[in-house]
Order: C-alpha cells, then structure tokens, then sequence
C-alpha cells in the first residue's frame, strides 16, 4: 500500500480510458492492468443523446478513482473553468491539469500551467500537473501547492520511452517529498521499468495499453512491469562500471597458469 | 383596496413575465447557433437536456454550479457550454 494524496492505494500504474477498440476491452484492459487511478475526461454532446451516461455508469461499475483531465485546454481561463466543471461532473477534487501550449507536440504551457495551478489550489483543488521535466518550473508548481507532479516522459501518444532521463532523475533526486508520476510518452513495459527505477512513485499511460494487439495483455505486462521497477528500485540497482568483473571466483579456477 | 392593487400588481408582474417569455433569444450552445423562448437557464436544460442528469454547465466560460441553474438568466449572445464525461488519457 502506498498513500497517494488522501488515498491508500496498491497499484502504481494509472491508466487512461480513451483509444480502446471497444468499452468492454477497455474495462478488461483497466483490470489486468490492476490499476486504481483512471483517467477521464469532459467533452461537448447533447446530453440527450445520453452517451455520457452510459461511459459514467460503465465507469462507476470498476470502483477505481477517478482522475479527470483538461486536455485540449490552451488557457489559463479554458483550464479553470473545465477543472470546475470536471470536479461537479466526476464529484472528486482531483484534476489532472493539462494546458497546452504547442499544438504540434501537446507540450504543456508552463507559464499557463503554473498559473492555473495558483487558481485551483486556492479554490481547493488537488492538482496533477501534467509538466515538462523542467526543474525550475516543477520546484514552482510544488511551491504553488503541488504535492503531485506528473512530467512527461516523451510527448502524449509518441511511445518513444523516456527521452531525458537524466532530467527525470534530477527531479527524483532534488523533489525529494513530492510524489513523482511519468505522464505521457510510455510505449513499451520496458519503459515503465526504466521511470519505477529511478524511483518514481507511479506511471500513467494509455495509448501503449489501448492501441496494442492485445490491450489486455499489454495491461497485464504493464502492471508487472511497474512492479517490477518498484521492486528493482527498492532492492538498490547495483552501480554501473565500464570494467567487466568476472562474478565467478578467480581462485582455484582450473588450469590456471602463474606466466 | 389594497387587495386591488396587489391583484394589478400581480397582473402586472404576469403580463411582463408573460412578454418576456415570449421573446426569442439567440444563443450558442456547444457552438452551435440556437434559439431559445426563455431566458431561464433551467427552461433551456429541462426542456432540452432533461435525458440524463450527468452533464455540467458553463456559459460565456464561467462555471455555473447546479445549485446556480434556477436563478440563472441567460442573454442575447451567451455561449454555452454543456459537457459530458467521457473517456481520457
């Protein structure tokens, strides 16, 4: 168990719930990832039409804890007033804060988000801010009232992995009492390990489990993968060397000749 | 007497009500352009949108909080905008 905010939850993973081939793969996909965090979001339609119904029933069914986004916000303004409407509609105070700020890569905004962040914090809100890796303007959101931080690990839905993971590590190393999440940019299993490793408290993904072959097999990879990093992270990875050190004794090895 | 005038006030009170429902205010709702024959956001939601309780409001890109829809009026211009929960990332 691990205390995320005001939750005592088991997973480290949190999943989205967009991009899945069907509503019934994606709840299988959300359970064999074995994920308690899971994100949503808040669009425009006719409410006649009742579609949102049927995503909000499906939904509630999982007994998860929801966490909803701005995404598509470009302002400081847009960010707030859909936080509000996010904190109504899903009736938590979470926000995963998104606002972008270059359409072409989905990078957040940094000013924008720090911003916004200011105005929800005072009007109680838990704010996730989905950041850059940037040191400077995450020692900001903390001091704005963050005690969750979630950098990118690439750009949302490019699947390349961590792309800096010396920045990551710096925020692992000098955010020593703030909960770390890599937002964005996870692939492959592989690359959950890399972030649980450098000791960050969870990963969230989406597309990497949704747009696989078999989504609910790529969920059941992440959640061990996740695991694993935890552990490995936990255990201490032994430190890197340039020179190779045989592991077997060099005593008593068999026709060894003194030259 | 007094019973009189209260009974024209009521009248008069009605009479304005009665126009002011029966003026047509053009509004954006999610974008798109519509008209409306009441000014009272609760009208347009119940009339409209009264499928399913799970949506939230917010015109001109203020919030307006279920508590607010009663007393809330609308005006010529307003946008509205009126979300569902759907999936994300």
């Amino acid at each position: 168990m691990w205390q995320l905010i005001d939750k005592e939850i088991d997973s480290r993973l949190f999943i989205g719930t967009a991009l899945y081939p069907s509503p019934d793969i994606m709840c299988q996909s959300i359970k064999a990832s074995g994920s308690q965090v899971v994100t949503v979001s808040l669009r425009r339609q006719n409410p006649v039409e009742a579609a949102g119904k049927d995503f909000w029933q499906l939904i509630q069914s999982m007994d998860v804890h929801l966490l909803p986004n701005t995404a598509g916000c470009q302002s400081v303004k847009e960010a707030v007033t859909t936080a509000q409407m996010a904190r109504e509609l899903f009736n938590t105070h979470w926000i995963k804060l998104e606002v972008i700020g270059d359409e072409y890569n989905l990078q957040p905004d940094p000013f924008a988000l720090l911003e916004a962040t200011k105005e929800l914090v005072a009007q109680g809100f838990e704010v996730f801010p989905y950041c850059t890796d940037d040191l400077v303007l995450c020692e900001k959101l903390v001091e704005a009232g963050c005690r969750i931080l979630m950098p990118w690990g690439a750009p949302i839905g490019t699947g390349k992995g961590l792309m800096n993971p010396y920045a990551l590590r710096t925020l692992r190393e000098r955010l020593n009492d703030v909960l770390l999440v890599v937002d964005a940019g996870i692939g492959a299993p592989s690359h959950a390990v890399q972030a649980m490793q450098l000791g960050y408290d969870a990963v969230l993904l989406n597309t990497a489990v949704a747009q696989a072959s078999d989504p609910v097999k790529m969920a059941k990879a992440f959640n061990l993968a996740v695991s694993s990093g935890r552990l490995a992270y936990e255990a201490g990875v032994m430190p890197e060397r340039d020179l190779a050190q045989p592991s077997t004794p060099v005593i008593g090895t068999p026709f060894w000749h003194q030259k | 007497m007094l019973h009189l005038v209260r009974i024209n006030l009521r009248i008069m009170v009605y009479r304005a009500l009665s126009v002011r429902d029966l003026n047509v205010i053009n509004l954006y709702i999610n974008g798109k352009k519509e008209e409306v024959e009441s000014e009272r956001l609760i009208d347009l939601l119940t009339q409209k949108f009264c499928a399913t309780d799970k949506f939230a409001v917010a015109v001109n890109e203020q919030f307006i909080n279920r508590q607010s829809y009663s007393d809330f009026l609308l005006k010529e211009g307003d946008k509205l905008e009126l979300v569902v929960p759907v999936q994300g990332g």
